[in-house]
């Protein structure tokens, strides 16, 4: 067991300068995007031209219930609009800084009613009926497929439904992505939902998120968070963390010039830290605005965060803690909690 | 921070945390290992993927030697089998999956998949990875870390917890017993019913949900669920006994009351249910 304190309480000033480096710097986030290997380096994936058509299986089992909420159909566009729009607050004003197009494709029952990875159909279904593909504890899930072109000239991959070949021209894209829910939970279209009950909107922005090109977050204050409860209110409201994640997916044109950026290198005896959660946390008010995690050789690139002064801790990614061990950053992982403003340094024992 | 401390929060970390995201349900290490038909320390020896026959799904199929069996029977080996993987360019993924690396060593929890092969318990987190500390020699387990390993693994890995303090935790949990509070609620889906006498079925329902009625306590959907029915006044008078919990018997009280259909062949087949434990 390792025990040693750990001080990391550096106010660190952005500047926009530090942008363009940021976004070359791959593997290294905040908020984590899903990533591709390619040529020996993990690249993320994307749907090319920025477009994504999203199709629905409307069919419910018993186990999702409407009553005193709005339809299925209505929720998960909201969803989609959420990431569709979504905002950072910047210089007090709030700004739309990625820029989607999100389509609404087939209602259908006819639609495959399992996760198909070869249809380039993206389906939301509820009805899956492959029980291994819900281990116990799963409340849905979104099966990514992604392709990476070889070098050289873009070579066609093919799709089922219907019969296609189509060109990736990026690194690695998004081919298709399905979203099940898990007939063996209850999901609720009203909000708060029912307290034994999971809320289809909150489930269905997260897994719009992966749909979209986002893997988890090591927040609990993102939608990208990987674990959840019933009962909840519905969050449908972006955090800052997802925010700047689906937005250096999808950018607008001057996201690096109106958004900052944190870099910098974690290190233990002189050597890098792989994997090292490190987050940005708003010197002001003691929010946790990012989350990112450190590349092999310890350095880490968390961009698009609004301007402002931050302080960045640095955690372990595996470690065996609580939030007691460490005074003034929790309310990165509970949202219940009030931030500690002003905060400048982070105490805390690694074990 | 004491032994049993670290040892709880090993499984459960930050347990006050109301999440906004959803993947998946925060397990403990008591109900991963009530939900796990077996635990094994093992090793990954080889790994494949490839498309199903209908070529509707990437399958990856991960042989696991067997070094210690903490729970169950298992074999020499396990095949665990996940959703996702890659073919030629085509790069299949599950966000929240368990990433079982070649030749690593882990902790795995593990329940029944089709075809006597096994997937993780509550997706990553039912999967430990296991590193021997270069420093000190000592094994160490690590929380699950899943999605985010991408990239050759250098520099200096994160600690975790040694596996000799950690497994005490192990064992403790896999022997806690399994408790259903009263108001409990299973939702079922009766089975089977088998005669018992004039006017008596043994009947036999399985749990269409995953129930959690506590924080140490799992009852996974399929869970069996025996109870003795009595014919009285054309109603079926239905006493629940027990829950079978991947092998484990928890006793219940729960009564239920379904009516009797006079022509139909198999009475209490096929209904669905709620009972609430008292």
């Amino acid at each position: 067991m390792l025990q040693g304190r750990k001080k990391y309480g550096r106010r660190l000033g952005l500047m926009a300068a530090g942008c363009a480096a940021i976004l070359c710097a791959l593997l290294a986030f905040a908020y984590n995007p899903e990533q591709d290997r390619v040529n020996g380096a993990a690249v993320p994936t994307h749907w090319e031209n920025n477009a994504v058509t999203w199709n629905l299986d409307p069919t419910l089992g018993k186990n999702v219930s409407t009553t005193g909420g709005p339809s299925v159909q209505a929720l998960l566009t909201a969803a989609f609009s959420s990431w569709q729009n979504a905002q950072l607050t910047l210089n007090g004003a709030a700004t739309t800084v990625d820029q989607l197009t999100i389509t609404l494709g087939q209602v259908s029952s006819t639609l495959p009613a399992n996760a198909d990875a070869a249809d380039c159909l993206n389906v939301i279904g509820f009805t899956d009926s492959v029980k291994s593909d819900f281990p116990t504890g799963t409340i849905a899930f979104t099966q990514i497929s992604t392709v990476t072109p070889p070098p050289g000239p873009p070579t066609p991959y093919t799709c089922t439904a219907p019969p296609t070949a189509r060109t990736c021209t990026l690194n690695s894209c998004l081919a298709d992505a399905d979203i099940e829910f898990n007939p063996a939970q209850n999901f609720s279209t009203a909000s708060p939902p029912p307290t034994n009950d999971f809320s289809v909107q909150s489930i269905a922005t997260h897994e719009i998120g992966h749909m979209l090109g986002l893997d988890h977050s090591g927040l609990a204050n993102a939608v990208m968070y990987p674990f959840g409860d019933t009962g909840l209110t519905t969050q449908s409201n972006l955090s800052t963390d997802d925010a700047a994640g689906i937005a250096f997916l999808y950018p607008v044109k001057n996201f690096s010039s109106i958004t900052g950026a944190l870099s910098g290198t974690v290190t233990q005896g002189g050597a890098g830290i792989f994997e090292a959660h490190v987050l940005a946390i708003d010197a002001g008010t003691g929010d946790v605005v990012a989350d990112g995690i450190t590349a092999p050789d310890g350095t880490y690139s968390i961009a698009g965060l609004p301007p402002a002064s931050y302080n960045v801790l640095v955690l372990p990614l595996a470690g065996v803690y609580d939030h007691t061990n460490f005074n003034g950053w929790e309310c990165g992982y509970n949202i219940n909690c009030a931030p500690v403003p002003g905060p400048v340094n982070y105490t805390g024992t690694f074990h | 921070m004491g032994l049993c401390t670290a040892l709880a929060l090993a499984a459960s970390l930050f347990p006050v945390a109301r999440a906004r995201g959803t993947t998946m349900v925060r397990m403990s290490l008591e109900q991963l290992s009530q939900a796990s038909s077996v635990i094994v320390r093992g090793h990954v020896v080889s790994a494949e993927s490839h498309w199903n026959a209908a070529h509707t799904r990437i399958m990856t199929y991960t042989m696991v030697a067997v070094d210690q069996a903490m729970k169950g029977s298992p074999g020499a080996t396990v095949v665990v089998q996940q959703l996702g993987g890659t073919v030629g360019n085509r790069h299949v993924y599950v966000p929240g999956s368990a990433r079982l690396e070649p030749q690593a060593s882990y902790l795995l929890f593990l329940e029944p998949a089709e075809s006597s092969r096994y997937v993780v318990v509550g997706m990553e987190q039912g999967a430990y990875r296991i590193t021997r500390d270069t420093k000190t020699g000592r094994e160490i387990v690590i929380q699950p870390t899943g999605e985010f390993h991408v990239g050759a693994a250098a520099g200096v890995t994160m600690e975790g917890m040694p596996l000799s303090q950690f497994q005490p935790g192990l064992s403790r949990a896999i022997e806690a017993p399994v408790v259903i509070p009263a108001g409990t609620s299973l939702p079922l889906v009766i089975e089977s019913v088998e005669s018992d006498g004039v006017g008596r079925l043994q009947v036999l329902a399985r749990t269409t949900h995953d129930i959690f009625p506590s924080a140490k306590s799992v009852v996974p959907a399929g869970s069996a669920v025996a109870g003795a029915a009595q014919l009285v006044v054309g109603v079926w008078k239905i006493r629940w006994a027990e829950v079978m919990v991947r092998g484990t018997e928890i006793p219940i009280r729960a009564t239920s009351e379904e009516p009797h259909a006079p022509n139909g062949a198999d009475p209490l087949r096929g209904r669905q249910l709620v009972v609430r434990v008292r």
